[in-house]
């Protein structure tokens, strides 16, 4: 049943346009047909004449057929050296794609792969014996100009028994070493008997020594310990034989042509003692006991605990700052005189008081979150966040006119302004006596003074301080004793100083007492006439 | 700037000013120039730091103050033109002619930055020579003939100016401007004053200067002054103390009777 017979059933007529196609789909489906048969031919059958054919039919049996024809690829055990530049190396073999021929082949034109990979560092040879003793002169002569002291070696630590296996391998190494040698002494038989009758010196390396330590360093790539472990003079230290080795490189390179300053320079920059130190230091860090380290912790919680109290401080610091940051008025107080200018006043206030809570707000919160985990940083400054832009609009007006008046000053005075900061200064630190007669400035802080401009001769005197009456009787004794009066217009002192002054401020109350003491005499004597006066009466 | 609005308490500060005025005789040519035929006498009136410059010849006026002084007002007697004179620049002075001695009102206007009023003096124009009597009387004024024989008059008032609290930027321009002290001693004459009438002699001969000299000779005049009023007080004291007993003895008499 195709789908034409469904069609048939259902009684649709298919377009004469899709005729020539349906053709050609119905000799497609002929194709298909021959290779399907039963449920699998009914099925497709179903799928209808729109949709395009699908090939079910599998491939499987070209597929087996290349499988056929693969031919697996020969896989040759090949021997091969590890290092080339190691002659006593073992023989050892690997698996090695490619057949026996072709690979013996390239073996002979190709190295190992990893060879590559072998690279020694680049020394510079040792020099002869005559260029070797100018060398170690002149370092001497170096060390002496630089460091008069030299400090002695403090550790032994030089390792008794060398053994002479280490040795052998050390030759064969150097012998399998590519670079060519130009060495005018390559005997290393030698070494052995010279080596026994060297002398401790700290400083003074013979040249088998240096040639040793440079062969050693050759061979261990300048691997430190090994080297210190193979050398067999005694007496030397690890730094010991690094600095020799390095102030001798430097001068070797030195005196080579094409030589690398920065090189040189890094090794003549190295210094044994500054070494010694350093792992002295970091011997006793080994060294600690559980008590020094445990105080050491302690310290460092402490430290910890300092630095939060201070970050903690500057937090409330910039906080007081913030509610000490108001406004400062200097403008005329002309505009808020009416009844409008006060209510403007009173809004804005107002507005101020709401942005400065706010802000306070912020600050907290902003002070809070991060306190639950730790250290506080301190606060945006104020100029910078955002909350004081806000404020900025409010208080536009007000401060326009402050800077606008600053910049005007400013402009106006900026010499002024340095001779007065030096001034400041001056006064900051207190003047000597002297200067401050020099200046005519007084302090006056125990007395009470009202603010203001005087001339000195019409100054309040305390000792004017009296009655009408007693100033008239005052005035009189002064004219008496040829003083003028202090105060009247007439009569002024020739010199009104603060010196002068305050001498008159001294006779204008002994006057005063004087006076009393008159006075006093007078009353006394009147009573006494009274009292005779009654007794003459009776 | 608002720091700088700020009173320096516990902080005054004085700069040194004399005011007076010079007059000297008119000789008659000069009479028949001037428009007021009646006037005898050239005089200047000022107001000048204490310090005089050296060899100057003028009483003070050593330094500049129109660094702290904005103006001087000189109002002259209403005679004149223009009477209210101000004066807004060094040298704060007002040269005139005339016959007759008065009262200048001097007015000194301090500068914007010092915050401080004007403040007001009165100085009596002096012309004729100094003279004094024994008996305190006034004598004749000596003749334009013998006056003109005796030089220049002088007459000059020492002051201070003190500033009590100054505001911190006026302080600042203030101590910008140390003034000259004062010499030491003296190498001029010295400037007569009529609380003092025995420095008559040595005021003559040239131009007067102000010294330190003057300030230690009235604070000793003062401090013999004092004591002398110490001695009378004591007198005066052991005689009240004679009353006193007198008194006692008075009122026990009475007591017994």
């Amino acid at each position: 049943m195709s789908a034409n017979d469904i069609l048939d059933v259902l009684n649709i007529q298919r377009d004469g346009v899709n005729q020539p196609a349906k053709k050609k789909l119905k000799s497609n489906d002929q194709v298909a047909h021959s290779r399907q048969t039963g449920m699998a031919r009914e099925l497709y059958n179903l799928l209808g004449p729109n949709t395009p054919p699908i090939n079910l039919s599998n491939n499987n049996n070209a597929n087996s057929r290349e499988k056929l024809a693969f031919k697996p690829s020969p896989w040759t055990r090949m021997p091969f050296k590890a290092n080339s530049k190691n002659a006593h190396g073992p023989q050892l073999y690997h698996w090695v794609k490619g057949s026996k021929e072709f690979l013996e082949r390239e073996s002979k034109e190709k190295s190992y792969f990893f060879d590559k990979y072998n690279v020694g560092v680049e020394l510079p040879e040792l020099v002869d014996e005559e260029l070797f003793d100018k060398f170690m002169d002149e370092i001497k002569e170096d060390r002496k100009a630089s460091e008069p002291k030299q400090e002695q070696p403090s550790e032994e630590k030089e390792e008794q028994g060398q053994n002479k296996s280490s040795d052998g391998e050390k030759d064969g190494q150097q012998d399998a070493n590519g670079v060519s040698k130009d060495k005018s002494e390559t005997d290393e038989g030698d070494k052995q008997q010279t080596s026994s009758e060297k002398d401790n010196e700290v400083d003074d390396w013979t040249y088998e020594e240096t040639k040793e330590l440079f062969e050693l360093c050759k061979a261990f790539e300048l691997k430190w310990h090994l080297v210190f472990d193979r050398f067999r003079y005694e007496g030397r230290t690890l730094e010991d034989l690094k600095d020799h080795f390095y102030k001798l490189c430097a001068k070797i390179l030195e005196h080579q042509e094409n030589s690398n300053p920065s090189l040189i320079e890094s090794l003549q920059s190295y210094s044994k003692t500054k070494e010694t130190e350093r792992k002295k230091y970091l011997e006793s860090l080994l060294k600690r006991t559980p008590a020094e380290i445990a105080e050491e912790e302690s310290l460092v919680i402490e430290a910890r605990r300092f630095e939060l109290a201070a970050k903690k401080m500057l937090v409330e610091r910039s906080h007081l700052l913030t509610l000490l940051d108001s406004p400062q008025s200097s403008q005329s107080v002309q505009q808020y005189q009416s009844s409008q200018g006060l209510a403007n006043l009173y809004n804005n206030l107002m507005i101020l008081d709401k942005h400065q809570k706010k802000r306070q707000l912020q600050q907290q919160q902003r002070s809070n979150i991060p306190t639950n985990q730790g250290p506080v940083p301190p606060p945006i400054p104020v100029a910078a966040s955002s909350s004081f832009k806000k404020d900025r609009t409010f208080q536009t007006h007000l401060q326009q006119y402050l800077s606008g008046l600053l910049k005007q000053q400013q402009a106006s005075g900026v010499n002024l302004k340095h001779e007065s900061s030096a001034i400041q200064q001056l006064l900051a630190k207190r003047l000597t006596v002297k200067e401050e007669e020099a200046y005519g400035i007084y302090y006056h802080a125990n007395e009470k003074l009202t603010p203001g401009v005087i001339l000195r001769s019409t100054q309040k005197l305390p000792g004017l301080q009296q009655r009408q009456s007693v100033l008239k009787s005052v005035n009189n004794v002064l004219q008496e004793l040829d003083i003028p009066t202090v105060g009247g217009t007439n009569w002024k002192p020739i010199m009104p100083t603060r010196k002068t002054m305050t001498k008159y401020d001294e006779l204008l109350r002994s006057v005063v007492a004087l006076l009393d003491v008159k006075r006093g005499k007078d009353k006394l004597e009147s009573e006494i006439k009274l009292i005779k006066s009654q007794r003459g009466l009776q | 700037m608002a720091e700088q609005r700020v009173r320096v308490r516990g902080l005054s500060i004085h700069r040194p000013i004399i005011y007076g005025n010079t007059a000297t005789v008119l000789t008659p040519e000069e009479r028949k120039i001037n428009p007021s035929p009646d006037h005898t006498h050239r005089w200047t009136v000022a107001v000048r730091s204490a310090a005089s410059a050296p060899d100057s010849d003028i009483v003070g006026g050593a330094d500049d103050l129109s660094y702290f002084i904005k103006r001087v007002t000189f109002k002259l007697h209403e005679t004149y033109p223009n009477p209210t004179r101000n004066i807004e620049k060094h040298p704060f002075e007002v040269s005139e002619t005339g016959w007759g001695e008065f009262e200048v009102q001097i007015r000194i206007t301090f500068i914007q930055e010092s915050g401080e009023k004007a403040i007001t003096t009165y100085h009596h124009l002096k012309l004729h020579p100094w003279t004094v009597t024994s008996d305190g009387q006034i004598p004749e004024a000596p003749s334009l003939e013998t006056a003109a024989k005796m030089g220049p008059v002088h007459s000059w008032q020492y002051d201070e100016i003190v500033f009590h609290d100054p505001y911190q930027s006026f302080l600042n321009i203030l101590t910008a401007h140390p003034p000259t002290p004062l010499p030491k001693i003296r190498k001029k004459p010295v400037p007569f004053h009529t609380a003092n009438p025995g420095s008559l002699e040595a005021s003559k001969g040239g131009v007067p200067e102000f010294t330190q000299e003057m300030e230690k000779e009235e604070a000793e005049r003062l401090e013999i002054a004092r004591k002398a009023v110490i001695t009378e007080t004591d007198k005066w004291r052991a005689k009240l103390i004679e009353k006193e007993k007198e008194l006692e003895l008075l009122q026990r008499q009475i007591g017994d009777v």
